[in-house]
């Protein structure tokens, strides 16, 4: 699904953010990327979201070298990919329904059937009684889950979550990872960057370590990973 | 097909709103664009009609003689007759004192132009009409100055003379008017594209969501699009109420000049093609404004 081959990203004002990553995660695998602040983190999913581009080596998703998209080729490529960011990214003028509805909208679905699929996203993270509100007028955790809410409303073929359960308490954090669990279960291919190592500790999932700007552990593909 | 229209309208629909919500911002636009386009729009108008009265003037070619003040109507048929021989007149025409005073009292509008007056100080005045053969700008002028040295004659006036000023004028006013237009129409692209600007400016974050997900650089231009088309729109069809306007208040001065330089001539108005050609370049202006502004700050959301 997701191919690193020798990553280097340097931003024009900085150092070097990433350096030499190669990786790659498997359609339908959930993976963890952590590292401590700095480490290249929300770097990595910004490549893969194309909202940067790698300075040297290749990014390939689903066979497509994301080098190669422009204009309307990065919103059909985002299209297929959805995001949870740490600060949500909601707009805070519109409502619960149409920051969900937004993904929908850009992609010409017709009115009627996104009514109904925003209700179901909603009612997945328990707030369908909250559609009429502003964004603002929700807690840390509602917000958040709103975000989630919009990432998977257009059935991404992969979920990448920036730090998703920064701003919740510990049981509303595993109510959230049990979601991505779920979804992943749906043959979604996840990868949720956090620096919390509590969310891995127990299990036995795959997990990428970076440590500032290399990719230190997890770059092998865990024996009997789906492909 | 359907979804493509129905984007649109669902565009076009949001930006009225936005318009209508907030105003101010594009009450002040719709105004400059349509002063800017006002100004040049005037003055074609203007060369229309100086153009269309040379082309209806058919007495391009005529030469007023102007006798002198102590020959009366009774001398001037003597000179009449004399100057009938000639091979290059092939007409004359006496204007009386009376007549004279009669006309000029009806272009000013004055009850009696020469009351107060000893005498009627109008010269009597004889009109040749050149035949054909004799009514090249240079033949005229040549027999004006025969006219001219006849001692009876105390002024000769050409016509045609007259037909070469306005020509120039009318040329003049036009290239005045392009310039001005193209000065004008960078104006109405500055302001609809800061109006525009500042928009997005206020809508950054819409934007930079909308482009997170998926929305296509086309679908966040549209509403800025339609904003800025409208605008223009707006602002061309004010611009053609202001010169209908200026029109409306300057035609009775003006047709009473016209009718009695040439009678029957009235004051000519905008006309389809240019009121359409008015709204049409506002509305691209406004569009294209809007375009260069999005498309700016578009280019920054792109990857690097
Ligand atoms: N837009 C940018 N311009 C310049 N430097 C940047 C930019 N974004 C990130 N960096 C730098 O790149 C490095 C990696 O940043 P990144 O945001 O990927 O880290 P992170 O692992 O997500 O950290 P955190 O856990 O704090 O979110 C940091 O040194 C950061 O200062
Ligand atoms: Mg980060």
């Amino acid at each position: 699904m997701i191919r690193f081959q020798n990553v280097y990203k340097r931003y024009p004002d900085g150092g070097d953010a990433l350096r030499g990553v190669s990786f790659e995660l498997a359609r339908g695998e959930l993976a963890y990327l952590t590292g401590h602040s700095g480490a290249g983190k929300s770097t990595l999913l910004k490549l893969i979201t194309l909202v940067e581009r790698a300075t040297r080596g290749s990014v390939v998703f689903a066979d497509q070298d994301l080098g190669e998209l422009h204009g309307r080729q990065i919103a059909a490529h985002r299209r297929r990919i959805g995001v949870v960011y740490q600060d949500h990214k909601l707009l805070i003028d519109k409502t619960v329904f149409d920051n969900v509805a937004l993904p929908l909208i850009v992609a010409g679905m017709p009115y009627r059937e996104v009514g109904r699929r925003v209700r179901a996203a909603l009612d997945t993270v328990g707030l369908l009684d909250k559609e009429n509100s502003r964004p603002l007028a929700l807690s840390g955790g509602e917000q958040q889950r709103v975000g989630i809410a919009r990432a998977v409303i257009n059935r991404p073929e992969l979920l990448l979550a920036d730090e998703p359960t920064g701003n919740l308490d510990p049981e509303l954090a595993d109510e959230i990872m049990a979601l991505f669990t779920r979804l992943n279960q749906l043959n979604v291919t996840v990868l949720i960057a956090t620096h919390d190592p509590r969310h891995f500790a127990q299990s036995d999932v795959r997990v990428l370590e970076l440590r500032e700007g290399l990719l230190v552990s997890g770059a092998a593909q865990p024996e009997g990973a789906p492909l | 097909m359907k979804a493509w229209f129905s984007q649109h309208a669902q565009a076009l629909i949001s930006s009225i709103g936005q318009m209508v919500r907030a105003p101010a911002a594009s009450v002040l636009t719709v105004l400059v664009i349509a002063i800017s386009l006002a100004l040049p729009l005037g003055l074609l108008i203007v060369v229309k009609n100086l153009d269309s009265l040379r082309a209806n003037y058919d007495g391009g070619r005529q030469v007023s003689i102007l006798l002198k003040p102590e020959y009366d109507e009774a001398a001037a048929f003597d000179i009449l007759a004399r100057l009938e021989q000639r091979p290059d007149i092939e007409r004359l025409e006496l204007v009386s004192r009376d007549a004279a005073a009669d006309e000029l009292r009806e272009l000013l509008g004055v009850s009696d132009v020469t009351a107060g007056l000893d005498s009627n100080p109008i010269p009597v005045t004889l009109i040749a009409q050149p035949t054909p053969d004799w009514s090249s700008i240079d033949r005229v002028t040549e027999l004006a100055e025969a006219l001219k040295n006849l001692p009876e004659v105390g002024e000769v006036i050409l016509d045609v003379v007259w037909l070469k000023r306005l020509e120039a004028l009318s040329a003049l006013i036009k290239r005045a008017a392009l310039i001005l237009a193209a000065v004008l129409g960078l104006a109405v692209l500055l302001t609809v594209g800061n109006t525009i600007r500042l928009m997005v400016l206020g809508r950054a974050q819409e934007i930079l969501v909308i482009d997170r997900v998926g929305g296509t650089p086309a679908f966040i231009r549209r509403p800025f699009l339609w904003t800025g088309l409208v605008q223009g729109l707006l602002g061309g069809l004010v611009a053609l109420g202001v010169a209908g306007a200026a029109q409306y208040a300057l035609s009775s001065r003006i047709e009473a000049l016209v009718s009695s330089y040439q009678g029957g001539l009235s004051l000519l108005g905008t006309g389809p093609v240019a009121a359409l050609a008015t709204v049409a370049t506002g509305a691209l202006l406004g569009w294209l404004a809007s375009w260069v502004a999005v498309t700016g700050h578009l280019r920054r959301l792109r990857p690097r």
